[in-house]
């Protein structure tokens, strides 16, 4: 003992054994040190450009939508560590994962029976591809086992969800040619057009017979872009899969709980995909956890196969701890006016975010739900853009051409203002 | 002294369009309302008799839709509690029709949630329509599909169909608001087009959506200048789920004053009392009976109507006969008025349309062929 731990020697140790997220090793921009959180601030060990507290714009990756260090929640997570942090899945079952996969099933479409409950979104994602082709393979159709997407999308990082991210832009180019050859179809517009649709219907037509699902995220394409779309699309595509007969899987990863308006994005449009993944928000961003929902056709399909089994087990699979701490959460969601404070949030990134459309190099500003972007006509320079954004006291993370904004709902009208005060000012520096 | 509802009567028995200020005044409450029905009666009886036509409602294709109608329970981001399925099948149709026909509905009305049909579900339709006509050869198809493009009325027309449905619903004014996915033009256009096709237009309102008297009588113009063969005049359903949901502003008088003042605006086209009847009009409906010549059968879209035997009852009750499939809805003054206008068109599609019905009966002697 007695070594003495202070911030510059945590940030040491971390440049020397830890690897961030989408970084090389070691990292060329040191990350901040963060000691805690609580509300919708990050407080950080030292000051970085004097500042030492930050107000987070972007909920730990769309998850912390309650903030941090919230009383109900953190009282959930204690009441569980009281009883058991993890159990195995196989052969056991819990109280906390039988409660949140009935609540989930409420809360999601109707036609959605089933939860499969995973580690991670990526994780989600490839349970959900795997159902989709052991469903196709179990109704005797095993050449049905390519997905179908639109390009500009994100589902994951893991090696299948990344053969449905997008192939040219997106941040897995590199594995192109090393991935599965899924089916692409061209970007979603913004707005709906009926020739767009007719191009769907020409791409999944001329592929149905290899194709097991068709998978999208609905009405707002995450880290592929940040685009938005109009859900007239969900609907064409509900009925595109069900004429050609392959399943629609909607990855809800980002897009659920709220951020968009709507519970889920798919309530856009009103209907309901074969398979949905969820994860991010689903424990309020305090632990890792995901879900991959399906219809009773699915899981029927499934187990009257050959293999009745869907042979996936994460060993962390329906931790109660997770689970418990989900639950909460989701009362938390459902027991707030949170359509209300989305609209609130909404309204303020929108009046909050315009005068970017004033900034050189500023192509786009766009506010979806909870969700603000500013689009630059340029790659960002996610230094300068990230400490122009902590100088004035907000954590936003840029990436490519984007500065985006997708703040905790309970974040206050000052601090929001705040938020956009800061996005204006990353998209002018960077 | 002549009253305003003796003018009326007397205009629509010769034809004639009532002014917007006749129109207002109706709608605002002048008459008793049992003189605003017996004057309104007049006209019904000169042109229709004591004859009801029924009509039955079949959903080939129920939500999902891209659509964001706000009346509508099958919208876009509609959280209706609905049935909501894909293309039913045509023997599955013509087997529902069947029942209807043998219940003595005359006419069948197909109808798919949706823009507008691809040209794929042209042809689902086609083959329905087959199967209908195959069962029942007299029976009048009607279709609702939305929105058409380029030689789809032509080829519903080829295939059999009678009608082409598409509502303006709403004044030209509103209609923005109750709709951002289309246009009030768009659905003028798509009538057009089926009309220059040869298909009987059918186009008709919904009523309890915010509109005002003169929302109102707009659209009673705006109708006319369409010249329908027939109007459907819906009471809005307010779905739960829905953006109009939980909307309760028609009262019983005033859906009657409103049946009353269509049928002086459309004195010998078919009125037919639509989605709604039961539960605005409530112990009134018999009295539209007087007003209106047509009604559906059974359930509607997306909800259920009353019993097809009690409809039957207050018709007989009411002292009203249900139309027979030998006999023509219109009058044959309307017929030949129609035969005259759509042949006149001139255009390459009008000549097509002539030749497909050279090979039908002629319009005042077949049966139900009013188009």
């Amino acid at each position: 003992m007695g070594e003495d731990l202070t911030p510059a020697r945590l940030l040491e140790l971390d440049r020397d054994h830890v690897w961030h997220p989408y970084a090389p090793m070691p990292g060329r921009i040191p990350p901040l040190l963060v000691e805690s959180a609580a509300g919708v601030r990050l407080r950080l060990a030292q000051p970085a450009y004097g500042v030492s507290e930050l107000v987070d714009g972007m909920s730990s990756w769309w998850s912390a939508i309650h903030g941090y260090a919230h009383p109900v929640l953190d009282a959930a997570a204690r009441d569980q560590l009281g009883r058991m942090s993890h159990v195995m899945f196989g052969g056991l079952t819990h109280e906390p994962a039988i409660l949140l996969a009935r609540r989930l099933v409420e809360i999601t479409p109707e036609p959605l029976q089933h939860v499969f409950f995973s580690d991670s979104g990526s994780v989600s994602v490839e349970v959900a591809m795997k159902m989709a082709l052991q469903y196709q393979r179990s109704r005797g159709l095993p050449g049905r086992r390519r997905l179908l997407t639109w390009r500009g999308g994100y589902h994951g990082d893991t090696w299948h969800p990344m053969s449905v991210c997008d192939p040219d832009g997106g941040m897995h180019t590199l594995w192109s040619r090393a991935l599965p050859a899924q089916v692409f179809a061209d970007p979603p517009p913004a707005e709906f057009s009926q020739a767009y649709v007719d191009h769907l219907d020409a791409v999944l037509g001329a592929h149905a017979d290899e194709v097991a699902a068709v998978i999208v995220e609905p009405v707002v394409q995450n880290a592929g872009g940040m685009r938005f779309h109009s859900p007239r699309y969900l609907t064409a595509l509900r009925e595109l899969t069900t004429a050609h007969d392959v399943l629609l899987i909607f990855d809800e990863i980002a897009t659920g709980f709220g951020r968009t308006g709507e519970l889920f994005a798919a309530g856009h449009a009103g209907v309901s995909p074969d398979v949905m993944c969820l994860g991010k928000a689903l424990t309020g961003g305090y632990l890792s956890m995901a879900a991959t929902l399906c219809t009773e056709r699915v899981a029927e399909g499934i187990a009257g196969g050959e293999v009745p089994v869907l042979a996936h087990g994460p060993t962390f699979m329906a931790n109660p701890l997770a689970a418990a701490v989900a639950a909460a959460s989701l009362d938390l969601l459902l027991e707030s006016d949170w359509r209300t404070e989305v609209g609130r949030v909404s309204a303020a990134l929108s009046a909050g975010l315009a005068p970017a459309r004033d900034v050189p190099g500023v192509r786009d500003v766009r506010v979806l739900g909870a969700i603000g972007v500013v689009q630059l006509d340029h790659e960002v320079d996610m230094a300068a853009a990230t400490r122009a954004a902590v100088e004035r006291g907000v954590w936003l993370r840029p990436f490519r051409d984007l500065v985006y904004t997708m703040p905790p709902y309970v974040t206050g009208d000052e601090d929001l203002a705040r938020i956009c005060a800061a996005a204006v000012a990353a998209a002018e520096a960077g | 002294m002549t009253t305003l509802l003796e003018t009326l009567t007397e205009k629509a028995l010769r034809r004639e369009t009532p002014t917007r200020e006749e129109a207002m005044a109706v709608l605002g409450g002048e008459g008793e309302l049992l003189d605003v029905v017996a004057a309104a009666a007049r006209v019904r009886r000169e042109f229709f008799g004591n004859r009801v036509k029924l009509n039955t409602i079949i959903n080939m294709k129920s939500g999902m839709c891209p659509e964001d109608c706000s009346y509508c329970s099958q919208r876009l981001g509609s959280k209706a509690e609905i049935l909501k399925y894909t293309w039913i099948s045509p023997e599955e149709a013509a087997e529902h029709a069947g029942r209807a026909v043998r219940a003595g509905a005359k006419r069948v009305c197909l109808v798919a949630s949706g823009r507008g049909p691809g040209d794929r579900d042209i042809t689902r339709i086609e083959n329905t329509i087959a199967a209908v006509k195959g069962d029942h050869p007299d029976v009048e198809v009607c279709v609702c599909l939305g929105l058409l493009g380029e030689g789809q009325a032509e080829r519903l027309a080829d295939a059999g169909a009678h009608a082409y449905s598409h509502n303006l619903n709403t004044s030209e004014e509103r209609y923005a608001d109750i709709c951002s996915t289309h246009t009030f033009a768009d659905r003028v256009d798509t009538l057009r087009r089926a009309t220059e096709a040869g298909l009987s237009p059918c186009s008709g309102a919904i009523f309890g959506m915010g509109e005002s008297d003169e929302d109102i009588v707009d659209l009673a113009f705006a109708l006319r200048e369409l010249d329908p063969d027939s109007v459907p005049v819906n009471f809005l359903i307010p779905f739960d789920g829905t953006p109009l949901g939980g909307r309760w502003e028609l009262t019983p008088d005033r859906c009657v004053r409103i049946l009353a003042l269509f049928r002086f605006f459309f004195p010998d086209v078919e009125v037919r009392l639509a989605g709604g009847r039961e539960i605005h009009l409530r112990s009134l409906q018999p009295l539209a009976l007087h007003l209106a010549n047509s009604i559906f059968l059974g359930d509607y879209l997306t909800s259920e109507g009353q019993p097809g035997a009690d409809d039957l009852q207050m018709i007989a009750d009411s002292g009203f006969v249900v139309e027979g499939a030998d006999e023509p809805t219109l009058p044959a003054a309307r017929h030949d008025l129609v035969t005259i206008r759509r042949r006149g068109a001139g255009s390459a599609k009008a000549r097509r349309a002539e030749a497909v019905r050279q090979g039908e009966p002629a319009a005042a002697d077949g049966p139900g062929a009013d188009g």
